[in-house]
């Protein structure tokens, strides 16, 4: 981690994750998802987990939320509990998910979806939350859209709205589930900068899942990649790539660099997955 | 609708209306281009065509060349001429009020096994999906009685409801009922866990999650269900009628048939048609006015 | 659910699925329901306790059982049913398909069918009964138009909502048109049959019954409406519960008719 990114770090969304295992256990079939896996996540870091289809890797981010239990081993959020074996968390607003095939309420308009946030908590009342969201939408160059449906507007644009709507609560954590999986190249360009941009500017702890090395690597400050399941960290790589971003960090040296040594590592994975007979799940 | 492709340089829109150019449409203005689109395509010629020919067959077969068996049942010159007399000869026309009577009486006895249908059965599918241990406990019930039609409960809703009016709207409740429940619950149930587990994330407590979750995700199930519900309760409303009505659509065809007046039949039949087709689309139209979701996606 | 499968069969899925928390509320329910049938009927709570309880029913079922009436009621229903529905097959699917596939034949005809759709099947009777020279025909014919209309209205809506992806891909592949009907709609289509045989099924079932209440002297409708007149009442219920079965009992045969016709579509 270099020093810059250091000093804008605050304080909210160190993650310690120890010696989590998971077991699924469907119909007397036990299935070892995630096998002792640690990870310390500092304050303020664009974590990057990079793994093949169906390892164990979006268990992690469940367990995080608090949508699924871990069968044994421990997750802090800043020092507290989140859940261990024995406790589950709740899902909350310090810990917002962004999902993989995205989940932007269709009943209601982009606003609405992006104050759903602070309106379902209570405390704000709903002007203030709507003027505080179109001045968000606007900062992030989302304007002009506000009462269209989700269905109205482009994949990207819901994907970046949806970003949006979890920077509404300030959460501690942005928890990322292959969040640009199913899009075409050129809509990824736009919201990597887009997600870049709001890191930059938020310097909030993101928890980033995804299969694309590139991605990782042009996004992340830290990869870790996973083996096939069960899940378990293989190497984790110090993405040095100075930041702000942008494309032209892209056919930078050190990005090759890592590209090459990350190719290596995920290969030997994704063989053994293949071999296995893993279907495509995740 | 506003264009909104000023900062996605990537994702084209594409262009199938004209408003699409210009900026805000209302949904009159989509209808006005649709309407116009349609009237030069051959489609409206051909279902007018369609119509009066099956008109015409049944004026050949019935008054003309008088087929048999045909020749049984009342033309469609009677039936018109029966219809629209100032003094008709089987007493139900236009002109006289006991055929608003027969309406009135129908509509009015849906409407109350309707109403009381969707405020009980939305609810109560609502519930089901909402508490899995409410289910458990409702579901199987509602299994055991369903496979018996609505309308083998004619005798039993006679003996159990004192007077006619009673059992003929708890039959056509019933008919609603398991129609609305079951809907509901499919729709509850149709609902992606990805927005339930958005919507947690986002700090939703339980209510929430069911208010802005649950109700508005299951609307467009819950639409469809009423739609089958309406059918249904025009079904086993007639049903009812033929067998212990005094008054109304069913009670009016049955009636016609023992006094052998067979014109009316016909008339109380397409006037059940037109009434029936016609609620439906009332409880369309009521959805698309609560689904503006749905409505702009399809407008698309 | 028939889902002949040929993998090994899951002891640890059914014991969990057989002795689960579910299965048991749902058995405490239906009897819970029972118990609570009976005390009212015999405190005779206003409405409900008109209802025969569940003891008098029991008590009738026994000589019903071995009646032959009852069963030659069970058989007229079922022959009624069965020649209906397969009329209403026969000539239901050939024209589905015809307006699913041929645009002019579709804007022609159904319009016709979206005017009589709204029509109660029962509105039918009289005019079924004029028309036709036996009650039995008559009978047959307005258990036919229940299931007709549906199975039309589901084939038309199946057969024009194909994805154009399949029947590109099929001319792609060099198909000549016939092919492309017999081996892209068809297939496509299936499911919609399938459905709209379900459904049809059971409209079937509740056209029958009141029209053998109305108007025939015989079959489990009739059963049915000539305990009430006759005044007895725990009949009602086992006429009722024999509807049930019966409609029950083909309903599963439609499905598993259907799961063997569509088995891409079968889920483990």
């Amino acid at each position: 981690m270099n020093t810059a990114e250091k000093i804008a770090t605050n304080e909210r969304g160190r993650i310690s994750i120890r010696n989590v295992t998971k077991v699924y256990d469907p119909d007397g079939a036990k299935v070892l998802a995630v096998d002792n896996c640690s990870m310390e996540i500092e304050a303020g870091e664009f974590c990057v987990v990079v793994g093949p289809s169906g390892c164990g890797k979006t268990t992690l981010l469940n367990a995080i939320a608090g949508f699924h239990s871990i069968t044994s081993g421990e997750i802090h959020l800043d020092g507290e509990l989140l859940c261990s074996g024995q406790k589950r968390t709740q899902p909350g607003s310090d810990r917002i998910v962004v999902f993989q095939n995205g989940a932007l309420f269709p009943w209601y308009t982009v606003l609405e979806n992006v104050t759903f946030g602070p309106v379902v908590q209570g405390g704000v009342n709903e002007k203030d939350a709507k003027d505080k969201a179109r001045a968000m939408l606007g900062q992030m160059g989302l304007e002009g859209i506000e009462n269209n449906y989700p269905s109205e507007i482009s994949s990207g644009m819901r994907r970046r709205v949806e970003i949006a709507r979890a920077m509404m609560n300030d959460p501690s954590v942005l928890l990322l589930d292959e969040p640009f999986r199913a899009m075409d190249a050129l809509t990824k360009t736009v919201v990597h900068q887009f997600l870049l941009d709001v890191y930059d500017k938020s310097k909030k702890t993101v928890f980033f899942i995804t299969h694309d090395l590139e991605e990782a690597i042009f996004l992340g400050s830290k990869v870790y990649i996973m083996t096939t399941r069960p899940a378990q960290i293989k190497t984790i790589l110090n993405v040095d790539i100075p930041r702000p971003r942008d494309f032209r960090a892209l056919s930078s040296a050190t990005y090759i660099r890592l590209k090459k040594e990350c190719i290596e590592a995920v290969h030997e994975e994704a063989l053994k997955a293949f071999k296995a007979g893993e279907r495509e799940m995740a | 609708m506003t264009n909104a492709t000023a900062t996605t340089a990537a994702t084209p829109t594409t262009v199938t209306a004209p408003a699409e150019q210009g900026g805000a449409l209302s949904s009159w203005q989509i209808t006005l281009f649709s309407l116009k689109q349609w009237l030069k395509s051959p489609s409206p010629y051909l279902n007018v065509l369609g119509i009066v020919g099956f008109i015409v067959f049944w004026y050949l077969a019935t008054e003309r060349f008088k087929l048999p068996w045909f020749n049984k049942l009342p033309g469609p010159v009677a039936v018109f001429q029966e219809w629209v007399s100032r003094d008709p000869a089987y007493g139900i026309s236009i002109y006289s009020p006991e055929y608003y009577h027969h309406i009135f009486t129908s509509i009015w006895r849906v409407l109350q096994a309707f109403i009381l249908a969707t405020v009980l059965g939305v609810p109560i599918g609502l519930f089901m999906g909402w508490k899995k241990t409410f289910k458990d406990y409702t579901f199987p019930l509602l299994e055991t009685l369903r496979p018996i039609p609505m309308l083998a409960w004619v005798p039993l809703s006679i003996l159990m409801w004192p007077g006619r009016e009673a059992s003929i709207i708890f039959l056509t409740f019933l008919g609603s009922f398991f129609a609305t429940v079951l809907n509901t619950l499919l729709g509850v149930e149709s609902i992606d866990e990805v927005y339930f587990r958005a919507a947690s994330s986002l700090g939703a407590k339980p209510r929430q999650v069911f208010f802005k979750v649950i109700l508005p995700g299951s609307l467009p199930f819950i639409f469809t269900g009423l739609q089958i519900s309406m059918g249904f309760a025009w079904f086993s409303l007639v049903a009812g009628e033929m067998l212990a009505g005094e008054y109304g659509l069913g009670y009016l065809i049955w009636n016609s048939f023992i006094m052998v007046q067979y014109p009316v039949i016909v008339i109380a039949m397409v006037t059940l048609g037109v009434i029936g087709g016609f609620s439906s689309s009332l409880i369309r139209m009521v959805g698309d006015r609560l689904m503006q979701w749905k409505v702009r996606e399809a407008a698309r | 659910m028939a889902t002949a499968s040929s993998q090994q069969f899951n002891w640890v899925k059914f014991r969990k699925s057989v002795f689960s928390l579910t299965t048991g509320r749902g058995i405490a329910s239906i009897i819970i329901f029972t118990i609570l049938w009976e005390i009212c009927s015999r405190l005779g709570v206003p409405i409900i306790g008109n209802v025969p309880p569940p003891s008098a029913v029991l008590a009738a079922l026994g000589k019903q059982l071995v009646s032959p009436a009852y069963w030659m009621s069970w058989l007229d229903s079922f022959v009624r049913i069965l020649t209906g529905f397969a009329i209403a097959q026969v000539l239901g699917i050939p024209l589905g398909l015809l307006l699913g596939v041929n645009r002019t034949a579709r804007e022609l005809i159904y319009p016709i069918f979206e005017i009589m759709r709204p029509i109660p099947p029962l509105a039918w009777v009289p005019i079924a009964v004029i028309f036709w020279p036996t009650t039995e025909l008559s009978m047959m014919f307005v258990t036919f138009l229940g299931a007709f209309f549906t199975v039309v209205l589901n084939i038309v809506g199946g057969a024009s909502s194909i994805d154009l992806r399949y029947i590109r891909a099929a001319h792609s592949l060099g198909s000549s048109r016939s092919d492309i009907f017999w081996r892209v709609m068809l297939p496509a289509t299936l499911p919609s049959i399938v459905v709209g045989m379900t459904v049809g099924m059971g409209i079937t079932w509740a056209v029958v019954v009141a029209a053998e209440m109305i108007a025939s002297r015989s079959g489990l409708g009739f059963l049915t409406w000539r305990a009430y007149v006759a005044g007895e009442y725990p009949l009602i219920i086992i006429g009722m519960m024999s509807i049930g079965i019966a409609g029950y009992v083909s309903s599963a045969l439609i499905r598993m008719i259907g799961s063997r016709l569509t088995p891409w579509l079968r889920t483990f």
